[in-house]
């Protein structure tokens, strides 16, 4: 009896075990076939995908507050025609110095971050972009995100300026011992020049006056025919610099050169085009937006190389060798661009756009900002005065846009 | 008199500026004020309002039941006080929203996140809801006092005046947070704690390890103390319960349940045997089944599959515990640990022998993840950050030393870890709402931002790669989805700024990624299957594999050799070291989410509840943006309310000594509370005072800082009952400055002075006992003070560390000036025998330059210093005047010095005792012995003793209103020749309420 009643208990737990075993290939057995990689169960819960308003106030700003839009814009051409400035500077050193032992060290130095160079240009063009795109009207995702990178490039690239000293240094020890050439202490005055930029966007005073002290080596004559020599592209970078310097009142050895209207006349025609390009710019062909200023540009450079006299002085006859192409393809403005500046458009990853014409664009499309910069400035300037305090005000603000933009606020809060 | 008073006004009054050293903006709509103290965060504010539209959208839609209510406008108080986000919400005086805008703390996952502002807003204003909401009857109250009346424990018939205006405000804890984690959960989308893996797991180690639920009334005595989560519980149990209403009963009854309507019961117990038909007790207990049933299906659905054995590092969990770093030269780890009992530290773990070593203590640490450490295993350096519930800083202790060597206040930064490789710390810099990736040097010096993420993204759990080329961490999307991103160093150093997404994951957290020792794979872990298992991430191909299949929660993985994982286990009493092998889990079960349960039982209700029926107007930046204009605190001062008060006054006539004064307050205050005004006026005419002392009348006037009081024959309430007498015959102004400082954790320092003038007194402002007869005399006192005290999890009180205080003090009588000096010093210790048992020091001393002769030049002690009736701190005895046995002011000292030494035993937590509307919590015994040396010009040096006890217990009514009652024995040894005798004895009974 009681083997029988064990034989029936085995025998069921058999049967249901066949059951089960039947039964859990047909319905849904505990492991989710939902898995990450074996069968491997994934929780189910509720979910429900909300539709968020974009966080990113920016944009919002920039449609805003003209003050906020007028700082944003003016710390990015800042920064862009500095970065520039540095490239170009690099460039010119190893063109002045790379045959010189002295320098062999320094220019390595240089060289091995000509490759940040271009990024840093790359993240300023592209956060450029996207602020013009933003200012008409195009929306532009990444712009916050955009904004931050091309600061934080900048600051990436300032944490360099070291190089600059050394440069200056380098240079004035060199030419203690043997005979510099002209385009060697031109370069030199050059860094000076951008160095005293980074003190005044520094606030930093004393530098500044160190600065000052040093000098140029170069007389005005010798300036003007040394800056002749260079490519016509530096010269333009070195002439956006010194507007720049210009219009923030700090000292510049290319306006000691050239009088400010001269330099104030190039840039009426670069943003004059720049004007024209944004009138012929819709949201719809805006990515082409710099092929358009290039046009534009180089035509009516073109026009001011056949007619103004001042173009003589900066040894741009050569401009006439190029056809007037107002009119033609984008594509002929960057072969044309090649032909006027005597050398390809330096290589910007992920950016079509030369870093000369990235440049102009960034400046250019942002004239009617630069115009107000120049009444914010002026007015701080009138404020500045009547407080007896130094021009070094704006560059600091300028610096302070650039320095909240890239840190969110400022590091170290000291209570 | 008055010209000197007026004068002396006149020339502090431009010191009143002191204290507004800030500007503070708000926008205002008809529906909603905002205000804050930075205007470079403007630009944030128009995004804050659509937010909190959206929320206040979504609960009208909700809690419609009643025409009575229209919701008042709510003050919206946005801060950047803590490098953790966080909220808060108080229907008093005025409905009011605290928005800490950091990033949430992702710790462990505890709190699922989606757009952290939408999902705080949710949650908050449903606090707001459920408190300030009112029926006919509450409001008929709230227009007979002109507004909703906050208690004010100087007069404590507020209690009962508030608790008729917002009767829902006094409900328990758990009932608050359980309804504001549903909601922020259904109205989120289904990112929230009612669908959370954390608070799943906590309920299913509680079931595994046989512990006990706690019952509904010993979750606010015991639960909120014991275990390592302290007042986090209220949200666990709070969220659970409401899920079992919401699946048992449906939703429709749980929000009559919370809804304040005309039909509705006043007090929530009584509200949820109207709705539930039975009483809330009898309930809970059944949802204590229903969840033991829930964890044993799931533990056993985990189980169907081999768990993953792993082995215990330590013998018992350290609570709450940060992800360990490892030293594989020393075989040691490290951690931060915080365990009721004992105080936060470091310490150190020999994974060979399972030896801990505590390394340093550490203050001011955060809940679940106590701080952030990072090792520098070049130099045998701790990186840890201190003052984690603020702003954050940065502490370096030295392995070599065994001592800090760098401490560095307010650097904000947290998710820390240390590249040894490049030997610098990376870090996340949290300020106004944004992150920045930042890199320190070795010496946490050079702070350079090297990425920054925008407004309103939120990122954590850093690491960096063993060769230094690769950062990873993860990054929080608007609907809770979480993305695995990886950082190129080099490329970042040269401006490259691309982040690789690596993996994202719709609905799982990704969280505490690490790099395995290769570098090839990112191991961390996730809720994925409902239950926390380890992942790794293969950095080539992105696939994600499960490292583990473990029935409770394994957190933080960390390999410390080939296939070898270190890693953090749950347990009900928090975080266990533990090691187990790296290897690939095929197959495992997923578990029920008991919230889902709830979804799966309301389906149709909980996806219309996060539904807006009408498309909400869109707020336009520029209208919110452009009218941000400064807060004016004087400007917004509005009236707030009038009340009916009772006090005491002063009256040798009458049998106790005081009459009754039965009288009005009027209250005004701006909306953040910067400056009030409370002017009270009453009249004693039954007393047997001179006419002139039958009228009374009391000014107070806060603003920032400053204190300025003015009164006619001055009443205190508490000087109905009790020997205590605050209350004083004829006028006093006075003038007072307090500034307190206490943003490092647990330093407090403060000091301030006080001007005063009174006249026509009865008796001195100090000493009740002290009976004057003067037209007028003027005091001042100067004060400062220093201490770093600590409480334990689970203590009642200070436990240990140190107070230091000096004060000088000075009478201007007939043109005489009797200055005094006094000093304490308090120094206290945890002791080892039992938790919360500490023992304490505190010594006084005290000389008086003016005349011995006059009352004006002496100090006077005695007593337990308690009332019957009080609202001071329970322990007086503690108190330099006090000297238990003795009668107050009753021993005279020109100099003296004084030193009570003290011992408290561990509170006795009460569990499931007493009713839902009132309950005790906790029981303690105190024991004391004090020694006090008078000098007297003229007479021998005096020895005075005191020995006593005091049993003190805190009982809760109407769960916010703490009460503390104390009985206390003491005896007193006088010496020869004492007026009261060479023995006295007294007991000292004492209701300290609210």
């Amino acid at each position: 009896m009681k083997n029988k009643k064990g034989l029936i208990i085995l025998s069921s737990v058999v049967a249901v075990c066949a059951v089960a075993l039947i039964v859990s290939s047909v319905i849904d057995w505990p492991v989710s076939s939902d898995n990450a990689g074996g069968n491997i169960g994934k929780s189910s819960r509720f979910s429900r995908k909300t539709a968020v308003e974009p966080i990113s106030n920016m944009n919002e700003l920039l449609v805003n507050d003209p003050s906020y839009k007028d700082g944003i814009v003016a710390a990015n051409v800042v920064m862009l025609t500095r970065s520039q400035q540095y490239g170009v500077l690099v460039d010119m050193s190893n063109e002045v110095a790379g045959e010189i032992p002295a320098y062999a060290d320094l220019l390595s130095e240089m060289n091995d971050l000509r490759e940040t160079v271009d990024n840093v240009c790359s993240t300023l063009f592209q956060a450029s972009d996207d602020i013009n795109a933003t200012l008409i009207g195009v929306n532009r995702p990444d712009l916050s995100q955009n904004v931050i990178n091309s600061s934080l490039a900048y600051t990436t690239l300032q944490k360099q300026n070291k190089l600059a000293d050394k440069f200056i240094k380098t240079t004035d020890k060199y030419v203690e011992t043997a005979e510099a050439d002209e385009r060697l202490m031109f370069v030199r005055d050059q860094w000076v020049d951008y160095q005293m930029m980074s003190a005044a966007l520094d606030g930093d005073k004393r530098s500044m006056a160190e600065l000052e002290k040093k000098g140029t080596l170069l007389d005005a004559e010798q300036a003007v025919s040394a800056l002749g020599s260079f490519a016509v592209a530096n010269q333009v970078t070195l002439m956006a610099a010194a507007n720049l310097s210009s219009v923030m009142n700090v000292s510049n050895s290319v306006i000691s050169i050239f009088p400010i209207q001269m330099i104030d006349g190039i840039f009426r025609i670069i943003e004059n085009s720049a004007t024209e390009a944004i009138r012929n710019v819709d949201a719809e062909t805006i990515n082409n937006s710099s092929d358009v200023l290039n046009s534009i540009l180089i035509g009516n450079l073109v026009d001011a190389a056949n007619n103004q006299d001042f173009v003589k002085a900066m040894g741009w006859e050569s401009l006439n060798r190029g056809p007037k192409i107002l009119d033609n393809s984008a594509s002929e403005a960057i072969s044309n661009a090649q032909v006027l500046f005597g050398r390809p458009p330096r290589k910007i990853e992920s950016n079509t756009e030369s870093g000369f014409f990235g440049s102009i664009i960034s400046i250019g499309s942002m004239s009617e900002v630069m115009n107000s910069f120049g009444e914010v400035s002026t007015s701080i300037r009138a404020s500045a005065q009547a407080l007896n305090m130094n021009e070094v005000v704006l560059s600091s603000q300028v610096g302070e846009v650039i320095r909240a933009t890239a840190d969110g606020n400022k590091l170290n809060i000291v209570f | 008199m008055g010209k000197r008073i007026v004068f002396l006004i006149l020339v502090l009054l431009p010191g009143l500026a002191l204290g507004q050293n800030q500007i503070y903006y708000q926008y205002k709509a008809d529906d909603v004020r905002l205000v804050f103290f930075d205007k470079n965060l403007s630009r944030y504010i128009p995004h804050m309002v659509r937010m909190f539209e959206n929320g206040k959208a979504l609960h009208g839609q909700i809690w419609t039941s009643d025409s009575v209510y229209v919701s008042q406008p709510p003050l919206l108080l946005l801060t950047d006080w803590e490098d953790d986000g966080n909220g808060g919400a108080t229907p008093l005086p005025h409905n009011l929203i605290q928005i800490g805008m950091a990033p949430l703390n992702m710790s462990y996952y505890v709190n699922p996140s989606a757009e952290r502002y939408r999902q705080l807003f949710c949650h908050e204003y449903t606090h707001t809801m459920m408190t300030d909401k009112y029926n006919r009857r509450d409001l008929g109250w709230r227009r007979f006092f002109g507004a909703k009346v906050s208690v004010d424990n100087t007069q404590p018939l507020t209690a009962l005046w508030s608790y008729l205006t917002v009767p829902r405000w006094y409900a328990p804890r758990w009932y608050q947070e359980g309804i504001a984690c549903f909601m922020e959960t259904w109205l989120g989308g289904g990112v929230g704690r009612s669908l959370g893996g954390y608070d799943e797991m906590y309920f299913r180690s509680i079931v595994d390890g046989g512990d006990k639920l706690f019952s509904v009334v010993g979750l606010e005595t015991e639960g909120s103390t014991m275990d390592f989560q302290v007042g986090a519980n209220a949200y666990l149990y709070g969220t659970r319960f409401v899920n079992y209403l919401t699946k048992e009963y449906g939703y429709d009854k749980l929000i009559r349940f919370y809804n304040r309507t005309s039909d509705s019961r006043t007090f929530f117990g009584s509200q949820f045997k109207q709705v539930y038909g039975r009483p809330l007790r009898k309930v809970w207990n059944e949802w204590k089944e229903d969840e033991k049933r829930h964890q044993a299906e799931n533990l056993a659905a985990i189980r169907e599959f081999p768990v993953t054995e792993t082995e215990p590092l330590t013998p018992e969990p350290l609570g709450s515990v940060s992800p360990l770093v490892y030293d594989p030269a020393t075989g040691k780890a490290y951690t931060a640990m915080n365990a009721p009992g004992s105080f936060a530290h470091l310490v150190e773990i020999d994974l060979g022998t399972g030896r801990q070593r505590k390394i340093t203590d550490l203050y001011g640490v955060q809940l679940y993840n106590p701080a952030f450490v990072a090792l520098d295993r070049n130099s045998g350096r701790l990186i840890y950050t201190f003052n984690n519930a603020r702003m954050r800083g940065l502490e370096v202790y030295d392995l070599h030393k065994k001592k800090v060597v760098t401490r560095k206040k307010f650097q904000r930064i947290n998710n820390i870890v240390y590249d040894n490789a490049n030997d610098c710390l990376y870090g996340l810099f949290s300020n106004g709402g944004t992150q920045t990736i930042v890199r320190l040097d070795r010496n946490l010096e050079n702070p350079e931002a090297i990425y920054a993420f925008p407004f309103g993204v939120s990122v954590f759990d850093l690491d960096v790669s063993h060769d230094g080329q690769w950062l990873s961490l993860t990054r929080q999307g608007d609907n809770g989805e979480h993305t695995l991103l990886l950082f190129n160093t080099r490329e970042l150093a040269k401006a490259i700024f691309k982040p690789v997404e690596l993996l994202t994951w719709e609905d799982s957290n990704l969280g505490q990624f690490r790099f395995s020792l290769d570098d090839r794979y990112l191991i961390g872990s996730s809720y994925y299957t409902g239950v926390s298992n380890l992942w790794q991430i293969n950095l080539e191909t992105c696939e994600p594999e499960m490292l583990s299949n473990t029935d409770i929660g394994l957190f933080a993985p960390l390999e410390i050799a080939p296939d070898r994982l270190l890693a953090l286990q749950f347990e009900r009493d928090g975080l266990r070291p533990v090691t187990l092998d790296r290897k690939v889990v095929e197959d495992a079960n997923a578990v029920t989410l008991y919230g889902h349960r709830a979804y799966e039982n309301n389906q149709e209700a909980l996806e219309a509840v996060g539904l807006l029926k009408e498309p909400l107007p869109k707020v336009e930046f520029g209208d919110v943006y452009n009218n941000i204009t400064p807060y004016k605190v004087i400007k917004e001062m509005r009236f707030a309310g009038a009340y009916p008060i009772i006090s005491g006054f002063t009256d040798t006539t009458a049998w106790n000594r005081v009459t009754p004064v039965l009288g009005y307050r009027f209250c005004f205050s701006d909306p953040v509370g910067l400056s009030s005004i409370k002017l009270a006026v009453g009249m004693s005419p039954w007393s047997g005072n001179d006419w002139k002392n039958k009228f009374h009348a009391d000014f107070e006037w806060k603003y920032y800082f400053w204190t300025l009081k003015a009164a006619w024959n001055h009443t205190d309430f508490y000087d109905l009952a009790g020997p205590r007498r605050s209350s004083r015959k004829g006028y006093m102004v006075t003038l007072a400055y307090d500034y307190t400082n206490s943003l490092v954790v647990p330093y407090t320092r403060s000091w301030g002075f006080a001007l005063g003038a009174y006249g026509d007194m009865d008796a001195l402002p100090l000493y009740q006992e002290i009976v004057v007869d003067i037209k007028s005399m003027q005091t001042a006192s100067l004060y400062g003070k220093i201490s770093k005290t600590r409480t334990s999890l689970g203590g009642v009180m200070k436990e240990q560390g140190f107070e230091l205080g000096a004060q000088g003090y000075g009478y201007l009588v007939g043109g005489k000036f009797y200055p005094s000096l006094d000093g304490t010093a308090d120094i206290g210790a945890l002791l080892p025998i039992d938790r919360n048992t500490s023992f304490w020091l505190r010594t006084a001393g005290g000389h008086n330059f003016g005349d011995a002769n006059t009352v004006f030049g002496n100090t006077y002690f005695g007593g337990f210093r308690n009332n019957r009736v009080d609202y001071r701190n329970a322990f007086q005895y503690r108190t330099s005047l006090a000297m238990p046995g003795a009668g107050i002011d009753a021993i005279q000292a020109h100099s003296y010095a004084k030193a009570l030494a003290e011992l408290n035993f561990r509170p006795i937590r009460l569990n499931d005792f007493g009713a839902l509307f009132c309950y005790p919590t906790w029981i303690q015994c105190s024991l004391f012995g004090a020694g006090l040396s008078a000098w007297n010009p003229g007479m021998p040096h005096q020895m005075y003793y005191s020995t006593g006890v005091q049993l003190t217990t805190e009982v809760v009514f109407m769960n916010y209103l703490k009460t503390t009652l104390s009985l206390g024995y003491a005896h007193l040894f006088a010496p020869e020749g004492f007026p009261g005798g060479r023995h006295g004895n007294e007991f000292m009974i004492s209701l300290k309420l609210l």
